[in-house]
């Protein structure tokens, strides 16, 4: 079948997939110490959507519960949801861009330079806040937007970017970057655990402020990208494929990898390098979105947010009260994931 | 042909940075019919067909496609005058058959819209034209290179361009899917008015195939013309350096041409031994 013709089977799956996403919110939020049922869950968060929120009363309801769902539980959830989009959403572009099954989000070094951004801001001891955000997370910012600069300016040839130039010279910079966060952490001892479980990735220091920083820039991206989808099939035919067809490629190419290092830099910068996710959820939602990026994408978006929910509830519920960083919990299980998918693969292409 | 110039190729040069791959190539390409470029290795084949498609971006004034120099199109637009059918083709991800045949369909689909049932009406026609329209649920990577090849000359035809390029369309096939493919390129000059341009190695397919041969070395155009007129034994020595008989290929008429040895007789030499 075309696509056309599956698109209302893929619109289906896409509202069941987003009705798990909403489940997988509202259950993630009944996790913790304190207990608090699926319904109460479901009241607290509706009692503050606009407009039908006040059909929905709170009365009755333990204050403090409220208080943990709406301003401990749920800033972490959704901060959590953000970034899954983001970097699944953004692990989609770049593989069909640069025709590469192996493209993640940090294959163009993005993740290195907001590591050595955050890095300095923790030894430098700077641990105010600008307007509700850390500064460990502004630094981290700067620095990541600085080294996709840097290595967008490496890789320029003319007014052209060929990809293999752009993906070794994030491999080059970002070795150069890591290298320089070592040599920070051996000269600062005692910041070293800091920086580490800041490199692990976490949202648990989410916030509304942060999300407040995150949902319009994440929001903003998956829409341009979306009105780029059919660029991305003809691209992942190859460049030459694309430019006959009509597509202006290096204009395209621009526009991605400015919109996919912002939301890489501004996810980064909140939750430090969580691996993962944006190699895998794009694989994984192929298997039911098909390559079609029409689909894909919306696919990665809703696949990238149950995935990454689902992983920090584990990490802040697992072994509760420690954490287990929620980099460690979305590798370790993506990864017999992603063997289980090379296998199935394996197989087809033999038989 | 009836006469219309369609390309105009005026002093074009063309160098991957100092090393001059064309030099002062001056053709003109008439509506209708199928154009051969042949030559040796490195004569400049690919690098011609890519300028002709704007892969790579001749100077000013040196290509002109239906009276408009091509620099002056836009990718759309020159998608709409040119296809474009590349030696490989890797789709690194499943696309089925059809949705790939119908991405020819781009040119003329605006951001937001989807393939309308006219968009698909004309990959069909495409299909069975080349003869894959039973393959059009199989996914592009399952299928063998003639059929992938067929699948993309459909793509090319579904652009509904009145030039389509192909980087040498049978290198990589048998003997029975070369054959294959030539007829449905002689029978889609015929059929839907297109000129076709490719490069080509196979000199006597070339020769069957071709209604005219643009013969290429070392950068330059040795000569153009019919195939009686290129395939001759002493052009082809001085251009391929190979000794070679021509005969009158008695099925069909056009030259044949048979190689019985290098320039420089090693070939017999070895034979020996």
């Amino acid at each position: 079948m075309i696509y056309v013709e599956k698109r209302p089977i893929i619109k289906l799956i896409l509202c069941i997939l987003i009705l798990g996403l909403l489940a997988a919110v509202i259950l993630s939020a009944t996790f913790g110490a304190a207990h608090i049922s699926f319904l109460d869950a479901i009241r607290i968060m509706v009692s503050k959507i606009p407009i039908i929120g006040g059909l929905v009363s709170t009365d009755g309801l333990d204050s403090s519960h409220v208080m943990i769902v709406l301003n401990l539980r749920l800033p972490r959830i959704i901060l959590s949801a953000l970034v899954g989009t983001a970097l699944a959403v953004v692990g989609s572009v770049l593989q069909g861009m640069f025709k590469n099954p192996m493209a993640d989000p940090y294959v163009m070094g993005i993740s290195s330079g907001a590591s050595l951004g955050a890095s300095i801001a923790i030894v430098a001891g700077l641990e105010y806040t600008f307007s509700g955000i850390g500064f460990i997370t502004i630094f981290a910012f700067i620095g990541s937007i600085l080294t996709i600069a840097l290595i967008y300016n490496i890789a320029r040839v003319g007014s052209k970017i060929p990809p293999t130039t752009l993906l070794l010279a994030g491999i080059a910079i970002n070795f150069m970057l890591l290298s320089l966060v070592s040599i920070i952490m051996v000269f600062n001892r005692n910041q070293v655990e800091k920086i580490v479980f800041w490199t692990m990735g976490s949202v648990s220091s989410a916030s509304w402020n942060q999300i407040a920083f995150l949902f319009p820039l994440v929001l903003a991206g998956l829409v341009v990208i979306l009105l780029f989808s059919r660029d991305l099939n003809l691209m992942s035919a190859g460049e030459e494929t694309a430019k006959s067809l009509g597509t202006e490629v290096e204009k395209v190419k621009k526009i991605l990898i400015a919109i996919c290092s912002l939301l890489v830099a501004a996810s980064v910068s909140v939750s430090g390098t969580i691996g993962f996710v944006g190699l895998i959820i794009p694989h994984a939602v192929r298997l039911l979105s098909g390559s079609d990026h029409r689909s894909l994408l919306p696919f990665s978006a809703v696949g990238g947010a149950i995935f990454m929910v689902i992983c920090d509830t584990i990490s802040r519920s697992a072994a509760a009260p420690a954490e287990i960083p929620v980099g460690a919990v979305t590798s370790i299980l993506g990864s017999p994931y992603f063997i289980y998918l090379l296998y199935r693969n394996k197989k087809k292409v033999f038989n | 042909m009836n006469g219309k110039k369609i390309i105009v190729i005026n002093k074009l040069d063309w160098a991957y940075g100092k090393h001059n791959i064309l030099n002062n190539i001056n053709l003109a390409i008439y509506e209708g019919g199928i154009y051969g470029i042949i030559g040796p290795n490195g004569s400049g084949k690919t690098t011609l067909l890519k300028n002709i498609a704007r892969c790579l971006v001749p100077k000013k004034n040196s290509i002109h496609i239906a009276d408009k120099d091509i620099t002056q199109f836009s990718n759309k637009t020159l998608a709409r005058e040119i296809s474009y059918v590349p030696q490989n083709t890797d789709l690194e991800f499943e696309f089925s058959v059809m949705d790939v045949v119908l991405m020819g369909r781009s040119p003329y689909i605006k951001r937001l819209q989807s393939e309308s049932s006219n968009d698909i009406e004309i990959a069909e026609r495409a299909m069975k034209a080349t003869n894959t329209w039973h393959l059009r649920d199989k996914s592009i990577n399952m299928v063998s290179g003639g059929e992938k090849q067929r699948a993309i000359i459909a793509r090319a035809l579904t652009q509904e361009a009145n030039i389509m390029l192909l980087d040498e369309p049978v290198s990589q096939l048998d003997l029975h899917h070369q054959l294959e493919i030539m007829d449905i390129l002689k029978r889609l000059v015929i059929e839907n008015k297109v000129t076709v341009i490719m490069s080509i190695h196979d000199l006597n397919i070339a020769a069957q195939f071709c209604d005219r041969l643009v013969l290429m070395d070392k950068g330059k155009i040795f000569k153009e013309g019919i195939p009686n007129d290129i395939i001759k034994e002493d052009i082809i020595y001085s251009v391929y350096g190979v000794k070679a008989i021509v005969m009158k290929n008695p099925v069909t008429g056009t030259p044949h041409i048979i190689p019985y040895g290098n320039q420089s007789d090693v070939h017999r030499k070895s034979s020996g031994d």
